[in-house]
This record gives structure tokens, sequence and C-alpha cells, in this order.
């Protein structure tokens, strides 16, 4: 059988055996989406990069901690949520002791502009860059469940082991957050006069 | 269904979790109620946006840094947590060396427990009846179960039992001192 018709978790077993093969084709499965997951976390492309790796090189350095009783994917999020949870909780400690915490208090969720995007259309650019600055706004709670279920798509019950949380805390949560964020869009909407 | 139960509950609808008879009364509320539809409306929305792709990806260098930086990784070789942690250190398994750590712990805390009870006794020194001191009386006391066995002082260095010889010289030197200065 050819390598890239392993599984993730098959896969994870050839590396642990010493394939490095199988360890590059891990990283070209989840690279993509790992970026997408972190920067919705962190909102800052370069940033969410570093973190990117810094998963990836943990998995190398962590291989033999992986055991298949999980999904790989749960690991490797659970890997990238940490970092990029530990990164905001950095920036949050540096805007403390900074001019800058006056303003606004992460860095780059500014209230949406009405730039127009050369690539996207107009209302679409828009609304991007609304759910985004809504996200941003999300308390960090809230704002992880949001990126685990409706930005990676995952399940519920998958959500709940990443998290370490029951699944019922996971479904009120999820729904919470989201009711949360349309307000945060719906203020936003009245402050555009849309 | 009011709109208190559809927005307790409006993400099982988004998911599509709710069973024929609920997901019935949920749209019927919502072909009713303006504010319930609009905010279904911008669930879906917001739901579909976090779903598409950001328009940022990673960089074209992205995999060339992640080797460089596995390769320097790699050079700084492994960590003593990793050490203990990888299965093929020196041949032994994790919980195999856990065991050889805690067995080599457990050796130097019995020999330093050993030591200390050669230069201060673990027995408290023996009281007379009137709850006065008395000097060098050990030998007219019964074995206490805190006597060290006969087998370790044995193999108790020359050189230590001298010196816990004039330890308790010293001791007995003391106490004669203190009975002598009571009234």
């Amino acid at each position: 059988m050819a390598l890239h018709e392993y599984t993730d978790e098959e896969l994870m077993e050839r590396f642990q055996d010493g394939n490095e093969s199988a360890y590059l084709l891990i990283v070209e499965r989840f690279k993509d989406r790992l970026f997408n997951f972190i920067y919705r976390f962190v909102n800052d492309a370069d940033n969410a990069e570093d973190l990117v790796q810094d998963t990836l090189i943990k998995v190398y350095t962590h291989r033999h901690s992986y055991r298949e009783i999980a999904k790989f994917s749960t690991w490797v999020y659970t890997i990238a949520g940490n970092l990029a949870r530990t990164e905001l909780r950095k920036r949050k400690r540096r805007a403390t002791f900074s001019m800058s915490s006056l303003g606004i208090g992460e860095k780059d969720y500014e209230i949406p502009s009405e730039d127009e995007s050369p690539t996207k259309d107009h209302e679409e650019a828009q609304t991007e860059q609304n759910v985004r600055y809504a996200l941003g706004k999300l308390p960090l709670h809230f704002r992880t469940v949001i990126i685990l279920r409706d930005v990676q798509e995952l399940s519920y019950e998958e959500i709940s082991k990443i998290m370490k949380i029951p699944l019922g805390t996971v479904k009120s949560r999820v729904n919470r957050a989201r009711l949360r964020m349309q307000e945060i869009l719906k203020n936003l909407d009245i402050k555009h006069g849309g | 269904m009011n709109c208190s139960d559809l927005r307790s509950r409006i993400s099982e609808l988004l998911d599509k979790e709710t069973s024929y008879t609920d997901s019935q009364k949920f749209h019927l509320h919502l072909e009713t109620c303006g504010d319930c539809s609009e905010l279904y409306a911008g669930l879906e929305k917001t739901r579909i946006t976090l779903a598409s792709e950001p328009s940022k990806s990673l960089s074209a260098d992205f995999m060339a840094r992640l080797q460089e930086r596995i390769r320097m990784d790699l050079a700084k070789g492994p960590t003593l947590w990793q050490q203990l942690t990888t299965p093929k250190v020196a041949g032994l398994s994790p919980m195999s060396l856990s065991g050889l750590v805690a067995a080599t712990l457990s050796a130097i805390i019995i020999g330093v427990s050993l030591f200390q009870s050669e230069a201060a006794p673990l027995v408290a020194p023996p009281q007379s009846a009137t709850g006065q001191l008395v000097p060098g009386g050990s030998a007219a006391q019964p074995a206490s179960p805190l006597s060290r066995p006969v087998a370790i002082q044995s193999a108790v260095p020359d050189s230590l039992k001298q010196k816990s010889d004039s330890t308790r010289r010293d001791f007995s030197r003391q106490i004669k001192l203190v009975n002598r200065d009571r009234p």
C-alpha cells in the first residue's frame, strides 16, 4: 500500500518507527488546516505561520508521546490550540504593560473598514471582515469552540476531547457563542448604519 | 415553541441535529417570527463565511523553514524529558526507566537517612523515673524498634563509628554539665 493511502494514525505509526516520509505526508495533510485554525485565533498570518511550525515541530519531537487510542487530529489540534492560547495570553500580558493597551486589547482586531478587496466581491469581503472582527471580540472559550466547530468543522465529540469538557457543555457553549457572535455583528451593522 | 425555546436550541437546528418533530416546530416558529428568522439567516451566513478558507495562505518557503528548524532542533539533541519518555533510550522502555530512577532515589534516601541516624540517634536519650536524663544509660534500656540492626552497624566504616562515638561522648558531657548546674 502506498504511503498516501494510509490514515493519519497509520502514518503516525510509520513515523514512530522512523519513517520520515510519513512525517512529511502528515505535514502536507495538516499544514493548511492548522494555519486556518491558528490564524482565526491570532488574526496575524506571520504569527500563525510560526505557530503552525511550532505545532509541527512538537509533532516531530514528541512523536512517541502520541498513542493510537486518540485520533491524530484530536492530538494535533490540542497542541495547536494550546500554543495559540499561550500566544494570546502572552499578547495580553504585553498589552498590559504597553501604552497601546489603552486602545484595543488585542492586536489587529480593528473595526472593519469599507476597503474593497480587488479579488473578492465587495459584499463577501465585507462579510468576511466583519465575521473576523466578531470572532476576535469573543471571549477565548467561545472563540475556541467556534473555530473548532465552524471553521474546522469538527464533531462535538472531538471538540469535547480536545477541550476536555463534557459533550453537553460543548453543545451549549457553541450555541451561546454563536448567539453572542450574532449580537456583535448586529451592533456592527448598527454602527455602520446598515 | 417560543423565541426563547428556539434560541436555546438554535444550534441544533443549524447543525441538523434535531428530530423531525422538533424540526417542524422550529420551522413553524421561524415562519411566523421575523426576529428569529433573521437570527437564523445570520447564523447560517456566518457559518458559511467561517468555513471558507482565509484569504491569506502559508508562505512558499514554509516547508524549507520547517525542515531547517527540525534540523536545528535535532542538532541540539534531545532534552532530559525526551530522553526519559522516548521508548528506545538505552533499549529501555519509559516504564523501566522510571522504575530505575525510583529505585535509585529510594537507595539514596535510605542511605542518607542511615547516615543521619548514625550521626544523631533516632531514639530520645533515656530518662530516669524522676524525669532526669540518664547519661550514657542506653545499655540499660530495652531494645527499641527504631534501634539500628547490628548488621547495618557492622557495615558502617570505622571512621564513621569513631565520629559517632565522639558525638555520644560530647552529648554525655553536655548532659553532665546540665545536671551539675541544676539546683
